[in-house]
């Protein structure tokens, strides 16, 4: 599969779709605004973002756009909205982007998955109320993460230039057409403007913590944005197949050679390692088929607090509300 | 049932074999001085520092922020090796061109920026836990172990946690995590790096990471 990803033969039509798209999007930044840019910052253009200029002046957009839009926004929708309300809110499109998952599942070919994520989309939709309650994932149905530009990276085509879209954030030219086709696959395009509105407010204040975390721990937010997007993006494709970790986790350090001349494992230990871990995994299964039972009965409990949770935070949401009357 | 027990048995007793016959493959090279298993150094050292993690995020409401930070520096030093870290996020070559007094200075203010990120991001208990699931051996005789945060009560159920730990002079040592496959020492290297590729790179990054730092301790 991954073979296949670096091979430009294996572009497809979708492919060609994508060059144009890319060709439409680059269009859009004149080659002025890249090379002034370039002049100033005086680094060679990354292979995978070579239109840093105008992504860096899009990040920009979007962030002032966010400090003066959506953060205000967003705040205001986490402190007066109960908290029950939001997770409902959240689940219930999170359960409408099932329907993408499950299509992504089957042209991915994980047929085992796609039928675990039909019986989540069926579970939720029925006993968890049209999706408001996310049942399914208190009953061992966890929920995956499958979106068209995954589909497209397992089918050979390849990732393309780094993007950043007005709004709508990090993207890769390859993300463009997924999105696209999972904006079609997802009903809730089709219902009209306030539910969309809706439907990005719950997207920008699910994403709160992490935004919160970059403009605390980044020293160059713009880099730190796309290097950990790129990364995670790739984890979601392989599904967090261990040689991509280590060749993530694994580096080079010219250091070492002078001061720990010889390698420490053997060929030996190295095998004895591998067997453990076959062991551990499979005790795990062991346990894990164990603990099921305990947790499909946890869950009924947990259903009648959360119950008790949300009538609760009427309260807390009543209390708000006479606050903001007040002053 | 009588299956899963059996198939338990097994198990324990396969692994006690490997397990003593790696103690003695070691003792005979004379390479550990201590009879610990190889593996479970490793392993023993993330599950260790994840403790001590979980034991602050509980004491979140009692403790401040410089007695968190304080707590997590002591974990932190005995389980990473921050200058091997940081050798490789600037680049060995860099590394090279800076002063004795630069290395120590740029040192001391990464080793409390990773301190104040931990400081102030476990700084509350709801029921997290993690949960080891499997460690192997990377082609450079590395070890990584890889672990899931539970988060009931987030947004995000879980987060898998890779830890790539290296053998030193102490022991097994962490030097780089990666949260859902976002490489920590990935994203840091192509950050100081870019920062350190203008003229005056090193005093920038030290105003940046001193900025940042001052920024925790206010909170």
């Amino acid at each position: 599969m991954l073979m296949c990803f670096k091979e430009k033969e294996c572009s497809s039509l979708a492919g060609v779709f994508l060059v144009s798209m890319t060709l439409i999007l680059s269009g859009c930044a004149s080659n002025d605004v890249i090379e002034a840019e370039a002049e100033v910052v005086e680094v060679e253009v990354s292979e995978i973002d070579p239109y840093e200029g105008f992504n860096r002046s899009m990040y920009k957009f979007n962030d002032k756009l966010d400090v003066y839009v959506g953060a205000p926004v967003s705040d205001a929708y986490l402190w007066v909205t109960p908290e029950f309300v939001q997770t409902g809110v959240s689940n219930f499109f999170s359960n409408l982007k099932d329907i993408n998952v499950v299509l992504n599942d089957f042209m991915q070919g994980k047929g085992m998955q796609g039928a675990e994520d039909t019986g989540r989309f069926a579970v939720n939709t029925t006993i968890g109320l049209l999706g408001l309650f996310d049942v399914a994932t208190e009953l061992g149905l966890e929920k995956h993460d499958e979106d068209f530009a995954q589909t497209l990276a397992v089918w050979g085509v390849p990732q393309g230039p780094y993007l950043v879209l007005p709004l709508i954030g990090p993207a890769t030219s390859r993300g463009v057409p997924g999105g696209i086709f999972d904006a079609a696959a997802n009903p809730a395009s089709y219902v009209g403007m306030p539910v969309q509105l809706i439907q990005m407010l719950n997207a920008r204040a699910n994403a709160d913590a992490e935004i919160n975390f970059i403009e605390e721990a980044a020293l160059d937010p713009y880099v730190f944005t796309r290097e950990s997007f790129l990364q995670y993006r790739n984890n979601l494709i392989t599904d967090g197949a261990s040689e991509n970790v280590d060749d993530l986790l694994d580096f080079d350090d010219e250091f070492d050679e002078e001061e720990f001349g010889e390698n420490v494992l053997s060929n030996d230990t190295v095998s004895q390692v591998a067997t453990v871990e076959v062991i551990d995994n499979e005790i795990q299964d062991v346990a894990v088929n164990e603990g099921d039972f305990d947790r499909a009965s946890g869950s009924f409990d947990k259903a009648t607090k959360s119950f008790d949770d949300a009538a609760n935070s009427f309260k807390i949401a009543d209390e708000k509300l006479k606050q903001i009357e007040a002053q | 049932m009588l299956i899963n027990k059996s198939l338990f048995a097994c198990l324990l007793i396969l692994s006690f074999c490997v397990n003593s016959y790696t103690v003695t493959a070691n003792t005979s090279e004379g390479v550990e001085k201590q009879l610990i298993p190889v593996a479970d150094a490793a392993k023993d050292i993330v599950i260790n520092f994840q403790n001590v993690l979980l034991d602050v995020m509980k004491q979140g409401t009692s403790l401040d922020f410089q007695a968190r930070s304080n707590l997590l520096e002591e974990a932190i030093l005995k389980s990473h090796d921050v200058i091997k870290s940081l050798r490789t996020i600037v680049g060995s070559k860099e590394w090279r061109s800076f002063s004795e007094q630069q290395k120590n200075q740029l040192m001391q203010v990464f080793t409390k920026f990773i301190v104040s990120t931990y400081a102030s991001n476990f700084n509350s208990f709801s029921d997290e836990s993690f949960v080891y699931i499997s460690e192997h051996t990377t082609k450079k005789g590395n070890i990584i172990v890889r672990s899931i945060l539970n988060i009931p009560t987030g947004k995000r159920k879980k987060v898998t946690f890779d830890y790539a730990l290296k053998k030193n002079a102490d022991g097994w040592r962490i030097y780089n995590i990666a949260a859902d496959g976002v490489s920590d020492l990935a994203t840091r290297r192509s950050e100081y790096r870019r920062i350190l590729a203008d003229p005056n790179g090193f005093d920038a990054l030290i105003a940046i990471i001193n900025k940042k730092n001052d920024n925790y301790a206010k909170q």
